[in-house]
């Protein structure tokens, strides 16, 4: 006993000084821990939630009598565009990051994520683009055209200051760290995980999240694109949402939807993952139909992609479009309706304790159905046409946002804060804070609905008496302050617990899942080895296998050459098949971000040569990243414990780079789709004069694009194969060829833009034809630094037979680019021919 | 700053009064029908003083002595603005466009005399009022069957029955769930009120409300009465069936109410469109921020559109800058003003009335600034008050003033500035 309780230790004292940041005075600033940037994420968005919420009050305040003297129309615009921005953007999805970074290695039995360095980046960008909207708040030219900044009025002749800019480009610096945590919770949640751990056999909480990153992989690339071609519409005059220049204020409202809805449910799931979570733990028994949950909650996120123009009922489309997305928009109740239902049987035939977070997921319950009710109602053609854009559509929204987020979020800081800290909170306090916000938040919103109903469109900075609106505002406004308060007193319960409250005994509320089977507070290696997995709940199984763990008797125990070790599995049956080794605290994640930072601001304040040097510089520390990667030799074949040996993953045909790589692609996939969408629409849908010029119809131009795209494609795969047979410098060989393939195909893109196409000013044919080709531009740029990086790491000797993924990522790339290259010359060409409609 | 645009919310103001008390003053005694004397108080020339004071905002003024009509029935909840003052209504008038947010009146000593008139509430006014009460009253008895009638004489529309029915059984059921709530609510009535319809399609939208809103509420008791019980539950004395909740909690219940919800809500959705072939098109034009009305014979109205009571009419909405949203909760849903297109509504007031609409989408500051008034006219009266519209714009002398650009205001000065000013700290 005394043996077991020693080798803990030692283990402790080892793995911590392994996996911690540097003990410098800055090295904080180097911290790459899944669970310290976690933290981080969570902390900045509750900051900012603050922020937030001080801007309801003064919301509130202005709103809470008729002819309020109290902010001006100018100054309502900032704040009410900047609440909305602020809880979306910077606090609901960057908290949702912080709790699946710091939770999802724990829960799956893993060290950390598949790529801490890309977390750690997320982070900074995360922080700077959000600094840089509430700069933008403290100086007073925050953005004010409403959250979902439709254009023209966010474009420059009726938004002339920099205000619309700070959005573009703040949200886009912060939406770079949504889409590096997506890739990393995809590949994570695919590949690193404990050994046994199989699909069916993860936590509930895991499949949540993991469909919630693959939503966001294909979800925000069109609010990205948007952002991009409004700001290039801003700064440098591409007229995509002019109408006077054949653009269409349209596009933007699809493009923004189209991102905009499934965001609600990016934002719902992983709330609801919580529930799945906690909701069993209480009712004291394990969750009715796992399986109906994946299902439902994949169909949900499908769904959840054909809804967004039930945001745009009011816009003129056809009563049969407008039917069908109506009745997507009923569908996607049918999933919700089996996770409630699911639910309330787990609560019917369990033994439900009514702890502290339960109390907020009974609030849950009852909000968050009023709000799926008052959904229901939106989602009609008819009645929608008289609520859309009133304060019903704002109760609505804060029912379903409050109700399906922030209640069980509040259950889950409840639920795992005694993880973090090691103590428990205050009952009193907590139960207190709970009702203020539970009846502050339905005298708010519950009244708001006939607010709205009695004609009060939402964005008024101020309204006449004696339309029925005063008492109604005024009890709203009432309600709004007693639910601040409330979540004042919460936020200080749960900052209090850390100093003050009783330390909570292990695993206090009797969970299941792997992360109570970790010390409290969670040391930075998380578990001393790694367990072998059974079943769904392993804590319930053995109860003890938090100690054994910590005595090494799983996986991994110890450390081994300084490596970061964790494990690889296949992706269905979780059999270990690969020895993941991460890398360590590194600065290179904050130099990126400053860098990333100084081309955003430079391209705010409109300092273009500076943007082009920044993103220079940032290309150049990306590949320096890079660089630092991988090993000089052929590492042996390695033995985790239990008789296993396993190659080390950079040895194996499908490593966690190349999951990441295939991630990257799904995103970019997806802004190319969106991308091309803009371009039939404003060709099809966009009414107006047509573009006085096309393209001219030239032959040779997009034969020898396609050309080098074939040979680019077939070179880089020859060098692949030969690297595969040893035959080293017949691979760099095509490598050079490749590389010469992709400057051909660059330059063919930028003969295009620059010399094909209609002047981008002048038309929006034009901008589209120049943004398809800046695309196809950009893409053969980064086949070319993948292929050149690839030909000078075997160069040096990290690539051989055996570590050859420095040219396979490439090679992916390569095909990428060589297909959507070929289709942009398709449609950039054989449009004009086919004609206008 | 003022908020003095928002007396243009309020139409009925006290220059309608001035106007109705002027109007009735030039009426010959003995003339018993109040109702037409209200009617042509706004035909009638100007008052020498009132034009002096309002001339450019004439059709505005001139209509809220016919919108005055509506009022009595807005119930309680409505209440005309009081004291505005001359200064104000000056600014409203000359520089509309402007609205003069961050102005000082200019109205000054000019316009003082008028004050003590423009309060003064004439006896003859108010039983105009009484009289047209009486006659909407009694318009009321026979509304349903009027309701009916008009149904049945659309040949396009698909499910007349059905819409007949929607009619009937929206005022019906809106009373009751009026009459039920208003204990508690003060009434759903309102100027700008989704729950008091004023002609077809905002009925049947109201309709819907009503019956979405008992099904909601049923579901919702049912769901918090079992998370309930379930939490109170002390003795598991049986097992509920986990697969017949999902299948039948979780697939059948939501797939069948939802279907048939969808089936009526797309019947009215179809009925509305099916409405958009008949009928005079009228074009309201959007800019920052005023609303223009052009008629089918060419004419132009700011600010008010006139309509003929009891006649289905199609608006074609556009926009000359951003986008804004073409809205009479009275009579209908709203449509947006895309600048590029041209998205139609087919609306209906049953009843000759001002029906009170706004911008719903933000454009701007000046969002609030943007109401406009449908006023739909008796079928007799219908083409004086069209002939007299150029007349009145002329006088109105409306002039495109340029489109003041929204500051970036400092919001933490302001902030600051205002919360001082608040507690009286700053002046």
């Amino acid at each position: 006993m005394k043996d077991t309780h020693e080798t803990a230790l030692r283990f402790h004292d080892e793995l911590t000084a392994l996996w911690g940041p540097p003990k410098t005075r800055l090295g904080f600033l180097a911290a790459v821990n899944h669970s310290i940037i976690g933290l981080r994420f969570i902390i900045t968005a509750l900051l900012f939630f603050l922020i937030g919420g001080v801007l309801a009050m003064l919301i509130r305040a202005q709103l809470a009598g008729p002819e309020t003297h109290f902010l001006d129309a100018a100054a309502y615009a900032q704040v009410f565009t900047m609440h909305g921005s602020i809880m979306m953007f910077l606090f609901a999805i960057p908290l949702i990051e912080g709790m699946a970074l710091y939770l999802l290695p724990k829960m799956l039995g893993a060290r950390d994520l598949a790529f801490p360095r890309l977390s750690a980046f997320g982070y900074w960008c995360y922080l700077f683009g959000g600094s840089i909207m509430i700069l933008a708040l403290v100086a007073g030219v925050a953005p004010d055209s409403g959250w979902f900044m439709y254009t023209p009025l966010a474009s420059r002749p009726f938004s002339p200051g920099i205000n619309s800019d700070v959005w573009l480009i703040g949200i886009t610096f912060v939406e770079v760290s949504a889409v590096c945590a997506a890739v990393e919770f995809m590949t994570t949640v695919l590949k690193v995980r404990t050994a046994g751990m199989a699909l069916g056999r993860m936590p509930l909480l895991c499949w949540y999240l993991w469909v919630t990153a693959a939503m966001m992989l294909v979800g925000f690339p069109p609010l990205i694109l948007g952002s991009i071609l409004l700001e290039l519409e801003r700064a440098f005059g591409l007229p995509f949402f002019d109408p006077t220049r054949g653009g269409d204020p349209l596009l933007w409202q699809h493009l923004f939807w189209l991102f905009g809805h499934p965001e609600v449910y990016i934002i719902f799931l992983p709330a609801a993952g919580i529930v799945s979570t906690i909701l069993p733990v209480f009712a004291g028994r394990p969750l009715v139909g796992y399986s109906w949950i994946v299902a439902a909650l994949i169909a949900q996120a499908f769904i959840s992609f054909g809804l967004w123009v039930h945001h745009m009922f009011t816009t003129g489309l056809p009563h049969l479009s407008l039917a069908f997305f109506s009745a997507a928009s009923l569908l996607v109740v049918v999933p919700t309706a089996v996770q409630i239902f699911a639910w309330l049987a787990t609560l019917l035939n369990g033994k439900p304790r009514l702890e502290l977070p339960m109390l907020w997921i009974l609030g849950f319950f009852f909000i968050f159905v009023a709000g799926g009710l008052t959904g229901v109602m939106v989602a009609i053609v008819p009645f929608d046409w008289q609520v859309h854009d009133t304060h019903f559509v704002v109760a609505h929204l804060h029912y379903v946002l409050v109700g399906g987020f922030l209640f069980p979020v509040m259950a889950g800081l409840y639920y795992w804060l005694p993880q973090v800290t090691g103590r428990r909170s205050d009952q009193g306090l907590g139960k207190a804070a709970f009702w203020l916000v539970f009846v502050g938040f339905n005298l708010t919103f519950l009244l708001m609905h006939l607010t709205g109903l009695l004609g009060m469109p939402r964005r008024t900075f101020a309204y006449p008496s004696g339309l029925g609106w005063d008492w109604l505002n005024l009890l709203s406004s009432v309600g709004g302050f007693v639910m601040a308060i409330g979540f004042g007193m919460a936020l200080l319960d749960l900052l209090v617990q850390r100093r003050f409250s009783p330390h909570a005994e292990h695993n206090l509320w009797h969970s299941g899942t792997l992360e109570w089977a970790m010390p409290a507070p969670v040391p930075g290696y998380n578990v001393a080895s790694l367990p072998f997995v059974t079943g769904r709940d392993p804590l319930h199984d053995n109860p003890r296998i938090g100690a054994e763990l910590a005595a090494g008797t799983g996986l991994l125990a110890g450390k081994r050459n300084e490596w970061r070790e964790t494990l690889g599995v296949e992706e269905v049956t979780g059999r270990p098949d690969q020895l993941v080794l991460l890398p360590g605290p590194s600065y290179l994640p904050l130099h990126t971000a400053i860098l990333t930072g100084g081309f955003f601001v430079s391209f705010l304040f409109g300092v273009y040569w500076a943007a082009g040097l920044f993103a220079v510089a940032v290309l150049g520390v990306a590949l320096l990243w890079l660089w630092r990667t991988g090993l000089p030799t052929d590492p042996e074949v390695v033995d985790v414990g239990h008789n296993i040996r396993l190659p080390v993953h950079i040895t194996t045909e499908k490593p966690i780079g190349w999951w990441g790589m295939v991630f990257t692609l799904v995103t970019d996939g997806s802004f190319f789709l969106h991308l091309v969408f803009g371009y039939l629409f404003l060709w099809v849908v966009t009414p107006g004069a047509p573009p006085p010029r096309m393209v001219e119809p030239t032959l040779i131009e997009p034969v020898t694009l396609v050309l080098a795209l074939s040979v680019g494609v077939l070179a880089s795969r020859r060098a692949v194969a030969a690297n595969q047979r040893g035959a080293g410098s017949s691979a760099q060989a095509w490598l050079l060829l490749a590389i010469a393939a992709a400057l051909t195909a660059l330059v063919g893109f930028i003969v295009i833009a620059g010399m094909l196409a209609p002047p981008p000013k002048e038309h929006a044919y034009g901008a589209s034809v120049a943004a398809l080709a800046g695309y196809g531009g950009l893409h053969c740029l980064l086949a070319l630094l993948g292929s050149g990086f690839g030909w000078l790491r075997h160069r040096f000797g990290y690539v051989s037979q055996r570590r050859s993924q420095d040219l396979r990522i490439p090679d992916l790339l390569w095909r990428y680019t060589g297909v959507t290259g070929v289709l942009l010359v398709l449609l950039i060409f054989a449009m004009p021919l086919v004609g206008l409609p | 700053m003022t908020l003095d645009c928002f007396a243009l919310r309020i139409p009925m103001s006290c220059n309608a009064n001035l106007v109705l008390e002027d109007q009735l003053a030039a009426v010959p005694s003995g003339k018993t029908n109040k109702h037409e004397a209200a009617q042509r108080q706004q035909c009638a020339p100007w008052q020498d003083g009132v034009r002096r004071i309002f001339k450019p905002n004439g059709p505005v003024g001139a209509y809220r002595g016919e919108q005055h009509h509506c009022h009595h029935r807005m119930g309680p909840a409505f209440r005309p603005t009081p004291d505005t003052g001359p200064g104000e209504q000056l600014r409203r008038s000359g520089d509309r466009r402007k609205q003069a947010h961050y102005e000082t009146p200019a109205g000054g000593p000019n316009a003082k005399p008028e004050e003590e008139r423009i309060r003064r509430q004439p006896p003859e006014h108010i039983c105009a009022e009484c009289a047209d009460h009486k006659r909407d009253r009694k318009a009321d008895e026979h509304g349903m069957d009027r309701m009916a009638r008009d149904g049945n004489a659309r040949t396009d529309v698909k499910m007349p029955g059905l819409i007949e029915f929607g009619h009937v059984m929206s005022t019906r059921v809106a009373k009751v769930g009026c009459a039920a709530l208003s204990a508690a609510t003060a009434g759903c009535a309102g100027p700008y009120s989704a729950l008091e319809p004023a002609g077809p399609a905002a009925a049947g939208i109201s309709l819907l409300w009503w019956v979405m809103l008992g099904g909601a509420l049923l579901i919702l008791t049912g769901v918090t009465a079992t998370v309930l019980y379930a939490m109170r539950r002390r003795r598991r004395d049986r097992d509920w069936s986990e697969k017949t909740l999902l299948i039948g909690g979780g697939l059948i219940f939501p797939f069948f109410a939802l279907s048939t919800l969808m089936f009526f809500a797309f019947s009215e959705g179809q009925d509305q469109f099916a409405n958009r072939r008949s009928g005079p098109i009228f074009h309201a034009h959007a800019d920052q921020w005023l609303w223009t009305f052009r008629y089918p014979d060419g004419q132009t109205s700011t600010g008010v559109l006139h309509v003929k009571a009891g006649e289905t009419f199609q608006v074609d909405v556009t926009s000359g800058d951003v986008i804004h949203s073409f809205w009479v909760p009275r009579l209908g849903g709203k449509i947006d003003a895309v600048p590029g297109r041209t998205n139609r509504i087919s609306l209906r007031a049953d009843r000759p009335g001002a029906y009170h609409g706004q911008c719903a989408e933000y454009c701007g500051v000046g969002h609030v600034e943007m109401p406009f008034t449908v006023v739909a006219h008796s079928a007799e009266r219908y083409s004086d008050a069209l002939a007299q519209i150029g007349e009145r714009e002329a006088t109105a002398g409306f002039t495109l003033i340029e489109r003041p650009q929204p500051s970036a205001g400092k919001v933490v000065g302001n902030i600051v500035e205002s919360v001082l000013r608040w507690l009286g700290i700053s002046g």
